[in-house]
């Protein structure tokens, strides 16, 4: 499948698809790219993009360099785990010998199936990557569409839920440079991460790689750290077996520090008297690189992440290196 | 516009004033705003808010609020209105939206807080304002914020030899960059706020200029009774970062700091007629000596809440401009060698003189 080409018809099957899933301001971002008129609702966004490949502004190369940007990164759980052992060139030779190698550099797939599915592999001398594709029906109450009917003397009350369709992305990134590997899962509740684990340890296992099953990294010392930096925590708590220290900002821009009277209680807490913590991180694009102010929340004895707004991969891999670093002792 | 429009108008911007020079609440919705003021107007008071930030006075966003009865947080900014992180509710599933709430920030600069800090006295004195100060600042933080006091001994003579200066401040460096690192370990803050008073000054001075300790950084500084020259360069070590700001507390009456140029090397009367440099907060007192900052009734004036050193110490620098500020026009120069020859040479002679009975001093009351 590398390199597959799609007819117009499947690459506006595919915008479609996107323009549901992804949100609207990246969607924004891909039709002021192709110098297409914006619109207001996901109708015309779908109308003017499917334009926009008509006139040849949008070819599926660059619809693909787009998805690889922004699906499955944002909008999700992040888990950080130890790399696997095996060095680049041998991963290589494995994966091109595997059952799979067909999936190495494969074009993006429209299809999203009910179960969780290996699409495309992407290695090279840097860094790993694994995509899985899950497609879920799900439906969201809809109460616009509620009625009341009278049939007779029996009244009917119809309560509506419209159908959503959700595109859920699972990855596995890994950078040999770093010290860590990530399974990044969409939101999706549908998705069991006991699963995702089990799908990315069996293609490991078939690359060849040792070190199975990956360990969770602890990222409490990031937490830790990132109670005494600036702009650093929007909430955070700390647990010990006999009890729990919990501080927030209800500000909307701006954490902890710039609330003083909270301030000076989290400054009073001896944070490393608290085995566990977690807290809502703070990222602002000006002082830290991302391409918008985020807010990551981080459960650290589970090496969890979960970010509440849909970002760009760069925003995901900028913020896992800053954690790195917070981790550290 | 009514007279009691505009005095109602009047009061809320002396209230978002207060508020910027504090670097205290300064971030909040029309609604959060009534309520804290007490007023019931909420629209007007958002056509306010809408109208200073035309000016340029402040800057408008728009949070959003989660939807579910039961929650209603804020939620933060870096966080897409379809989820609340807090509840965990999926607004798009659940068929609700979040509330947009128009929100208001005056200024991104806010408070900071006394996290530690190192005294260092004058000569010939005991410094028992020390203990107070330290015990005084203890009781007013309600938090910890350790105080080191930084003691010399009791210098007299030894004052009037530059080389003394030079090995003072070394050991002077050195207890510094060990407390710096005992604070970094402690998880505190690598600059330490400085107080320095009159001799004290020379000594911390002398540390900025130096390069062996060119690694060690300091938060807010504050002299009083300076004898440093008012011509030193703190433009540089401001510009650096060795120094985040200088408070320089001039004693209009201080007797002692005029004479210090013609006695100790290198000294000069920046405790008298303030500093030079334009970025140096300069404040002076009219009623006070050399010595008064440090009066009981004193002290706890100029550190407690909204004092001045407090106010230095804790508020946003931009808008603080304490009463008794001042900029020193006119340069400066020191006087000529000719000039301080003979009040050198006398120096040196008493050094000579007595300088052996005030080593043999130290020995049994350093």
């Amino acid at each position: 499948m590398p390199n597959e080409v799609l007819s117009t018809a499947q690459l506006k099957e595919l915008v479609k698809q996107v323009v549901v899933a992804q949100g609207n301001n990246f969607i924004k971002d891909l039709l002021r790219a192709t110098d297409s008129k914006i619109g207001a609702t996901k109708q015309d966004f779908v109308q003017n993009l499917d334009g926009a490949i008509d006139e040849g502004r949008l070819t599926q190369a660059r619809l693909e360099a787009w998805l690889a940007e922004v699906e499955g990164w944002g909008d999700q759980y992040v888990y950080v785990l130890s790399p696997p052992a095996i060095d680049a060139a041998g991963l290589t030779r494995a994966i091109n010998a595997s059952p799979v190698a067909h999936l190495n550099d494969a074009a993006v797939s429209p299809e999203f199936t009910e179960d969780l599915e290996l699409k495309q592999i992407a290695v090279d001398g840097q860094h790993l990557s694994m995509v899985w594709h899950q497609g879920k029906e799900a439906w969201n109450r809809w109460s616009r569409k509620d009625n009341e009917e009278e049939e007779g003397v029996e009244r009917y009350r119809y309560v509506a839920y419209r159908q959503r369709l959700d595109r859920s992305v699972v990855r596995f990134e890994w950078r040999f440079d770093d010290e860590y590997c990530l399974v990044l899962i969409h939101r999706n509740p549908e998705i069991k991460h006991h699963d995702v684990f089990e799908a990315v340890e069996e293609m490991l296992a078939r690359f060849g790689c040792g070190d199975l099953p990956l360990r969770l990294v602890p990222l409490t010392q990031a937490i830790r750290t990132s109670a005494q930096r600036v702009n650093g925590v929007q909430s955070t708590r700390f647990e010990q077996d006999a009890g729990y220290v919990e501080v927030g900002s209800n500000l909307p821009g701006m954490g902890i520090e710039a609330v003083g009277p909270v301030r000076v209680v989290l400054q009073a807490v001896d944070t490393n008297q608290f085995a566990r913590a977690q807290g809502m991180l703070n990222f602002v694009s000006l002082e830290h690189g991302t391409s918008r102010d985020l807010s990551v929340e981080v459960f650290g004895p589970e090496a969890k992440l979960r970010i509440w707004a849909q970002c760009k991969r760069e925003d995901v891999l900028v913020i896992l290196r800053l954690i790195w670093g917070y981790n550290a002792p | 516009m009514t007279t009691s429009e505009d005095s109602l108008e009047e009061r809320w911007a002396r209230e978002l004033s207060c508020r910027v020079e504090l670097g205290e609440n300064i971030e909040f919705s029309a609604a959060l705003l009534a309520r804290q003021l007490g007023e019931s107007d909420v629209v007007r008071l958002e056509a306010f808010l809408t109208k200073i930030v035309g000016w340029g006075s402040a800057i408008g966003f728009t949070a959003f609020i989660c939807p579910v009865e039961s929650c209603r947080r804020t939620l933060p900014n870096g966080v897409d209105p379809v989820a609340c992180p807090y509840c965990k509710t999926n607004f798009v599933e659940a068929d609700a939206k979040a509330i947009p709430e128009q929100y208001f920030r005056l200024t991104p600069v806010i408070s900071r807080d006394i996290r530690w800090m190192v005294v260092i006295h004058g000569m010939n004195s005991r410094a028992p304002w020390q203990e107070t100060f330290s015990w005084e600042i203890a009781n007013q933080l309600k938090y910890s914020a350790p105080v080191l006091i930084y003691k010399y001994g009791w210098a007299t003579v030894e004052v009037l030899l530059a080389p003394v200066h030079r090995r003072m401040a070394r050991k002077l460096g050195e207890r510094f960059r060990t407390a710096i690192e005992a604070a970094r370990s402690m998880g505190r803050p690598d600059r330490p706020d400085v107080v320095a008073h009159s001799f004290g000054t020379r000594l911390f001075s002398l540390v900025l200029e130096d390069p062996g300790f060119a690694d060690l950084k300091f938060g807010r500084v504050i002299t009083a009774g300076s004898i440093i020259r008012p011509n030193f360069d703190w433009d540089r070590h401001l510009v650096e970062k060795r120094v985040e700001a200088v408070l320089n507390h001039v004693a209009a009456k201080d007797g002692s700091v005029p004479f210090a140029q013609w006695c100790i090397p290198g000294s000069g009367p920046g405790g008298k007629v303030g500093y030079t440099s334009r970025e140096v907060i300069n404040v002076r007192d009219d009623a006070f000596g050399h010595s008064s900052f440090f009066r009981p009734e004193n002290l706890s004036g100029l550190i407690r809440k909204n004092g001045l050193w407090h106010s230095f110490l804790t508020r946003p620098l931009g808008p603080f401009r304490p009463e008794g500020c001042f900029v020193k026009e006119d340069s400066w120069k020191p006087p000529s060698l000719w000039l301080v020859a003979v009040p050198r040479t006398l120096g040196f002679l008493v050094f000579v003189g007595v300088g052996i009975f005030s080593w043999l001093r130290r020995f049994v009351d350093p």
